[in-house]
């Protein structure tokens, strides 16, 4: 099996077990902005407070103010925790350093991480108090569907709907336009699909949302809303509920529209190669031997650093380490048959040094060991010992097919007799070195299975290695956790030693199952649908307050931050070249090249503490950005990988949904809610 | 009766609807008649730029003034996803950049050349890097189209089309499937592509064996008869043994771009063509005769037939046609080039933006002269074709051999023939080809100017309009005409091309590059004996061509190849008969030591030292045949005179006329040999210096480019071997003490 594919991802999804520091994070995040938001409130508060208020106020209000107080003792104790920890780091720094510890980090690091994580937990319960006691005793599912319903009636009276019947035009005329090589038709159609129905959603979604509640002002029918029993936030999820259910419907039209357009006429090669959903199983770490660095190979001045590289034996430097790129996985699904045999796949890239054989592919070494070879000179010594016997078998299984020839053996029976045998001495080897090697040939661009055409035979190998390995008992390496269960080492194979592989963790994989591709597809909707409800929500939220122009210029201003959030984290953290605003400035006027450090001077110490200056600026505004490219999962889709319900629609796309989704929800409660519309004073 | 206010009013509305219908008539009838022709003669009209597409205007006219932002976005996204090396993303972003800007050049050359080399490079795959170069070139093809002109009812070009798009068309072609890395793989693939996906499905080549599936050889007999070429650059240059390894390619590159449709025709025999636009590879429409020089009439590739071409399918043969195509939008060529400014209708014609426009009209011939040259790399001579030997044992018997490519269309002889054609009209029509008559009549008449104004012959000139007359101007217009014309033969390098192309279409030529391919293929298999016979006979040939041909022997490239010819066969020389020589040279070397002789009883190479052994062993001072060969140079005798290197009449006049000379004093004619041969070979020795007019046959110029890429040491910086300190007399114990 083979197919063209480019599948790379920009980021690591996130982890189940990463997921209590995501939330910490959360709170931390969170409870510092509701901390602000309560002080300026607090302070608002004291200066406008009406004389007739009472010295005690309503019990709500007094948790709400017990709440806030332990926030503020919370991050009082972290501060002076910090300031201990601050008088503390010079006799540390005197210490020797500690080594850094291996494995998952702690979700708390210190102390002060505790407290802080406290403090914004009593801030976000103070300040969402309000809105769950509400939302427990005074908001009506009945209202918010009546709501939903009127919506709902607007937006096909005002025939929005009829915005989505552009799609026809890509489902007509789009093929026109799409160049495709035979492989990549399945690609290029899921591309299309998705660069249509993204802006079209989006765009649309934004624009229900921000001018929904501002023309219910501008016409005044929200007076004779909030003139009936309906509390005010009941208006703006009624909006957002009735909205969404519009752009669910319409999406679920095209979906299904969509699937028809991309599994028409397929080609054959694309049908075979990508219309699938694989599940793949990674290693847990990728590491490397005989570079520079052990996490990573050589670069070879590629821009994009997905890759990093490793080269062959050259016989100019003999006395060069082999360089080896190292898959550990720490566990294997079950055990395999002879109708469950482990396949696995590869896609590197090739780097080549030289021009090499006209017309033929860079050879690599796949060498599958047990894991409890800890170190590559003990599996280098394994491998020379197993070869060595495995030449001396050969010599003496030739010897006696020599003899069976000269007994005038029947040719059919010679040949049987020998692939029992050969099959005898692979299998001794495995069981005794727990080593299987495989050479194959190389094509970048195209994820191809170990064993190519004979893959079965060489399933049947790894499978028996695997099954014994996952039989015999892990033994703990001292210091550290158990040893891996299988270690699979790439190396180039002497006879392509001029080239380079290029290699990253995702790039090697045990193939699990194969799914259908449309089940995928619509994975793949479901999180731009996500992505259509974060754009809604925030428009909606923007538009309690602001006008319906502003309120949508603001939410896609948000959404196209979104979009460059990875390049704005760069920027924030001062990782980016050429540095902050004011120094790449500086840089450009005075044709400086970007890598290089500014000259030591008053001049440069002044641009570089503005630019850090801003960078405070900006990581903080990096918090409240979404990170939507978590929700573009087409490239699962067009590439054939699947997108599994928990860890990626889930954790990765709907716990972020809420989690950002919630404090703006918060913010349009307080906004709608002290929104001066027909209030009674 | 109406009052009159109502007579008013109805008449008023009567002029105002005339006057509407007045106005709106002549405002049709003044745009039909002078805006709209305005616009077609000032090339406004998209139509008059070449083809339209509604989808792309469509989308134009919906950006409005946005589409610069577009194409900046769109060009930033190609560039990253390039980068992250998702080139399927960069092939849709390229298509939406060149739609929203077709009439901008720049882009489609820029995008398809990234999309041929930038992107197919980083393949690694043969078949992944030809995907991408066919993508660029159709890119560049559609743009070309776009802008490709309009003819006017003759048939003459009313606007013209872009000669750079076309140009490098043919460019790419040559570069990246012609002359790349994977020149062999992409150029079977190249065949492949114009081959009926029926004619070479690898599916219908097997058939039930001894041994499970075989290759049909029956079925694959005919497909070796059919493309030939294919089949021997699979085997000879990328080594695929046996039929079983070239259907498997078949196999393995099955889906590339191609001419042909999925559908079948109604005899279900042979697949559908594609439309002309979707076929690949990519050709120029259909050419009428009269636009092309003499010797292309009637070879221009026809896409619409599955046949293709009368020629042999060549990706130069493809490289010549978009050249040729290339040429239309010129001014007409132009006698007295660089003389005399020619007129150019801007409308009508246009000049390349980046080249010397004399470079870029001769073009067609190179890419002619690459079709020869290729064919001769490839080993097609002449009616011998090439013999498939071992494939075909079980079908055709013992000893016998399929023979195929032995169709004239693969003769190398004819396709130089056609490379002089056209090298010489296109000196002819372009003023650097001056007969020798003409050459001598202009010399004449500028001797008067240069006299007076002391000007050199060669020497460029400039003189006053107002004296520009009478018999004064006519001098100075020949002056200038040959001035000129040496100026551009050099910067064309056009002697060399006519020079070359016109010795080659002699079979003597063809004949002893024959020769020479078979002892490379004669030394590579081994067979060391049969590659020494065949230098032996193709060697002396170069000679005899050097010596009819004098300017074809001073093209450097033509005597460094058969310099490096010649030290193959020395190698090989050396390696093959290694035994005989190394006895000659010990006998030579003990013969040298007179008068201590060593004893004769008993190896002299027993008695030297390892160092000793290496001074006399390696024979560095070998020379070949051609080496120590001088002739006289008769363009040298004629006062060294720069255009007499056209023709060879000259030196061909001196020869016959010193031969009538000699042989008049005699009774009866003694020189039995030709008049070339006169006055042409003599040995230089060892030591010897050059007399005037005397020149070695291969300069040591080309000698020491040949060495150098060999790994020699420079003739002119070799020095003779030292010799060891000790010389086996005083070796104790071994010589005989005087």
């Amino acid at each position: 099996m083979m197919f063209a594919t480019t599948f790379a991802l920009d980021y690591e999804p996130l982890q189940w077990w990463e997921l209590p520091a995501a939330l910490k994070v959360w709170v931390q995040v969170a409870g510092a902005v509701a901390t602000f938001a309560l002080a300026i409130y607090s302070v608002a508060y004291l200066i406008q407070r009406p004389a007739s208020a009472g010295k005690t106020g309503s019990r709500l209000g007094r948790v709400v103010v017990t709440l806030f107080a332990l926030a503020d003792a919370c991050y009082v104790l972290a501060l002076l925790s910090l300031a201990v920890r601050a008088a503390g780091s010079g006799a540390e720094g005197l210490r020797p350093a500690q080594p850094v510890p291996s494995g998952r980090p702690p979700v708390f690091s210190s102390l002060t991480d505790v407290l802080t994580f406290a403090a914004g937990l009593f801030a976000v319960l103070a300040v969402a108090m309000p809105l769950l006691v509400d939302l427990g005793t005074r908001i009506s599912l009945r209202r918010i569907g009546a709501i939903a319903r009127l919506s709902l009636k607007e937006a096909v009276r005002s025939r929005v709907v009829w915005v989505f019947a552009s799609m026809a035009v890509i489902f007509l005329f789009a093929g026109w336009f799409v160049p495709f090589k035979p492989e990549d038709q399945v690609r290029n159609y899921v591309r299309v699909i998705y660069w249509s129905l993204a802006p079209l959603f989006l765009l649309t979604a934004s624009l229900l949302g921000a001018f929904s509640i501002p023309n219910d002002v501008k016409s005044q029918n929200i007076h004779t809303i909030v003139t009936k029993p309906v509390e005010r936030f009941e208006i703006v999820l009624g909006r957002y509920v009735g909205n969404a259910l519009l752009l669910t419907a319409a999406m679920a039209v095209l979906t299904g529209m969509s699937l028809v357009y991309v599994l028409r006429g397929v080609d054959p090669q694309a049908r075979k190669e990508s219309l699938t959903a694989r599940v793949p199983i990674y290693g847990d770490r990728l590491w490397f031997h005989g570079t520079a660095q052990s996490d990573k190979g050589e670069s070879v001045g590629r821009e994009w650093d997905y890759r990093s590289y490793i080269g062959g034996p050259h016989p100019a430097t003999p006395q060069a380490p082999r360089q080896f790129a190292i898959w550990s996985f720490e566990s294997l699904p079950g055990s395999f048959s002879d109708k469950q045999l482990p396949y696995f796949e590869y896609t590197f890239d090739i780097f080549r040094m030289t021009k090499g054989q006209e017309d033929r592919s860079v050879i690599a070494n796949f060498s599958f060991a047990d894991g409890q070879v800890t170190t590559v000179p003990q599996f280098q010594a394994a491998l020379e010992k197993m070869r060595g016997e495995l030449a001396q078998e050969q010599a003496s299984l030739a010897k006696k097919l020599a003899a069976k020839n000269r007994d005038r053996v029947p040719a059919s029976e010679i040949q049987a007799w020998k692939e029992q045998e050969q099959e005898r001495i692979e299998n001794a080897l495995i069981d005794k070195y727990g080593i299987y090697e495989i050479a194959a040939e190389v094509q970048d661009y195209h994820t191809q299975v170990v064993g190519g055409n004979d893959k079965d035979r060489y399933g049947q190998k790894l499978a028996r290695l695997v099954n014994k390995l996952q039989a015999s008992p892990r033994q703990a390496a001292e210091g550290s956790g158990p040893a891996p269960l299988l270690n699979v080492l790439v190396s180039v194979d002497r006879q392509s030693g001029d080239q380079k592989l290029g290699v990253a963790r995702r790039d090697f994989y045990l193939l699990a199952a194969e799914r259908p591709f449309w089940i995928n597809f619509i994975k793949g909707i479901v999180g731009l649908w996500f992505a259509t409800l974060l754009m809604l929500g925030l428009a909606v939220a923007l538009s309690t307050y602001l006008s319906g122009v502003i309120a949508w210029l603001c939410a896609l201003f948000m959404f196209g931050m979104g979009l460059h959030v990875d390049g704005i984290r760069q920027i924030a953290d001062g990782t980016n070249v050429g540095g902050g605003v004011i120094e790449s400035t500086v840089r450009i006027l005075g044709k400086l090249p970007g890598a290089a450090p500014l000259d030591r001077s008053p001049g440069a110490s002044v641009i570089q503490g503005s630019d850090e200056v801003f960078r405070f600026g900006l990581r903080l505004f990096s918090r409240v950005v979404p990170d939507v490219s978590r929700f573009d999962l087409h490239v699962y889709v067009a590439n054939g990988y699947d997108i599994s319900w928990s860890q990626i629609l889930f954790l990765n796309n709907f716990v972020l949904l809420l989690g950002y989704l919630v404090p703006w929800g918060v913010l349009a409660y307080y906004l709608m809610k002290y929104r001066e519309i027909a209030n009674p004073t | 009766m109406t009052n009159p206010f109502q007579q008013q009013t109805r008449l008023r509305k009567l002029i105002y609807t005339a006057l509407i219908l007045a106005l709106f008539t002549g405002s049709l009838m003044h745009r039909r008649f002078v805006v709209a022709e305005q616009a077609r003669d000032l090339q406004l009209l998209e139509t008059s730029r070449g083809e339209v597409e509604l989808a792309s205007s469509a989308v134009r006219q919906v950006l409005w003034g946005s589409r610069g932002f577009a194409v900046t976005v769109l060009w930033k996204m190609a560039i990253d996803e390039q980068a992250r090396h998702k080139w399927n993303e960069v092939e849709l972003l390229v298509g939406s950049i060149t739609r929203l800007q077709p009439y901008f050049i720049t882009p489609w050359l820029f995008q398809s050349w990234n999309m041929s080399f930038n992107v197919a490079v980083e393949c690694d795959k043969p078949r992944d890097k030809y995907y991408y170069v066919s993508r660029g070139l159709q890119l560049l093809a559609e743009g070309e189209r776009r802008n490709q002109g309009l003819l006017d009812r003759e048939g003459r070009p009313r606007f013209p089309g872009n000669p750079d798009m076309r140009f490098h068309m043919g460019f790419t072609y040559q570069l990246k499937i012609g002359t790349s890395d994977e020149q062999n793989a992409m150029q079977c693939l190249l065949e492949m592509s114009t081959i009926d996906p029926i004619d070479r499905d690898p599916e219908t080549m097997w058939a039930p064996g001894k041994e499970g599936r075989e290759v049909n050889l029956k079925r694959f007999e005919k497909f070796c008869r059919d493309h030939p070429r294919l089949v021997r650059r699979l085997s000879n240059a990328l080594d695929y043994n046996s039929p079983k390894e070239v259907v498997a390619f078949l196999k393995d590159n099955q889906v590339i771009p191609t001419r042909f449709s999925d559908q079948r025709n109604l005899a279900d025999q042979a697949s559908e063509l594609l439309d002309v636009k979707a076929q690949f590879p990519v050709l120029p429409p259909k050419v009428a005769d009269s636009r092309l020089p003499v010797p292309l009439q009637g070879y221009w590739p026809d896409a619409v037939s599955p046949a293709l071409t009368a020629e042999s399918l060549d990706v130069f043969l493809i490289g010549r046609t978009w050249f040729s195509y290339a040429q239309l939008p010129l001014p007409p060529a132009y006698a007295d080039i660089g003389a005399v400014d020619p007129p150019i209708d801007i409308l009508r014609h246009r000049l390349p933006k980046h080249m010397t426009t004399i470079i870029f009209r001769g073009y067609p011939c190179l890419g002619q002269q690459f079709i020869a040259e290729h064919l001769q790399k490839e080993g097609w001579f002449d009616a011998d074709g090439w013999t498939i030997k071992d494939w075909f044992e079980p079908i055709l018997g013992g000893g016998d051999e399929l023979r195929v490519g032995v169709e004239p269309k693969y003769h190398s002889g004819s396709a130089w023939k056609k490379a002089y054609q056209l090298y010489r009209d296109h000196g002819l029509k372009n003023g650097l080809y001056i007969s020798p008559e003409l050459r001598g009549e202009l010399s004449k008449k500028a001797e008067a100017f240069r006299k007076k104004h002391r000007v050199r012959p060669g020497e460029r000139a400039d003189l006053r309009q107002d004296i520009r007359v009478g018999a004064m101007g006519e001098s100075y217009a020949a002056h200038q005409k040959l001035a000129w014309n040496d100026h551009y033969r050099q910067l064309t390098n056009f002697d060399s091309h006519l020079n070359e192309s016109e010795a080659e279409q002699d079979p003597r030529a063809v004949q002893a590059h024959k020769w020479l391919f078979e002892a490379k293929q004669a030394a590579r298999s081994g067979a060391n004996p049969q590659a020494l016979g065949y230098y032996e006979q193709a060697l002396p040939i170069w000679l005899d061509l050097f010596l009819d041909y004098p300017r074809f022997r001073r093209v450097s490239s033509t005597q460094e190849n058969v310099y490096e010819a010649q030290l193959k066969y020395l190698r090989l020389l050396q390696r093959e008969k290694a035994g005989p020589l190394r006895t000659a040279a010990m006998i030579v070397a003990q013969l040298g030591c007179w008068p201590n002789w060593p004893p004769f009883d008993q190896p002299f190479a027993n008695m030297l030292n390892e160092g000793q052994r290496l001074a006399i062993i390696p024979m560095r001072m070998f020379h070949g045949p051609l080496d120590r060969t001088m002739i006289f140079d008769v363009d040298f005798m004629l006062t060294n005179r720069f255009e007499s290197s056209q023709d060879s009449s000259y030196d061909k006049e001196f020869k016959q006329a010193l031969m009538a000379w000699s042989q008049h004093a005699l009774p009866f004619p003694v020189y039995l040999g030709t008049p070339s041969h006169l006055l042409t070979q003599k040995v230089s020795w060892p030591g010897s210096t050059y007399t005037d007019g005397w020149v070695p046959l291969i300069s040591p110029s080309a000698i020491d480019v040949i060495r150098g890429h060999m790994g020699l040491p420079s003739m002119s910086e070799r020095r003779p071997p030292t010799m060891p300190a000790m010389m086996p007399g005083k070796m104790p114990g071994t010589m005989p003490q005087k």
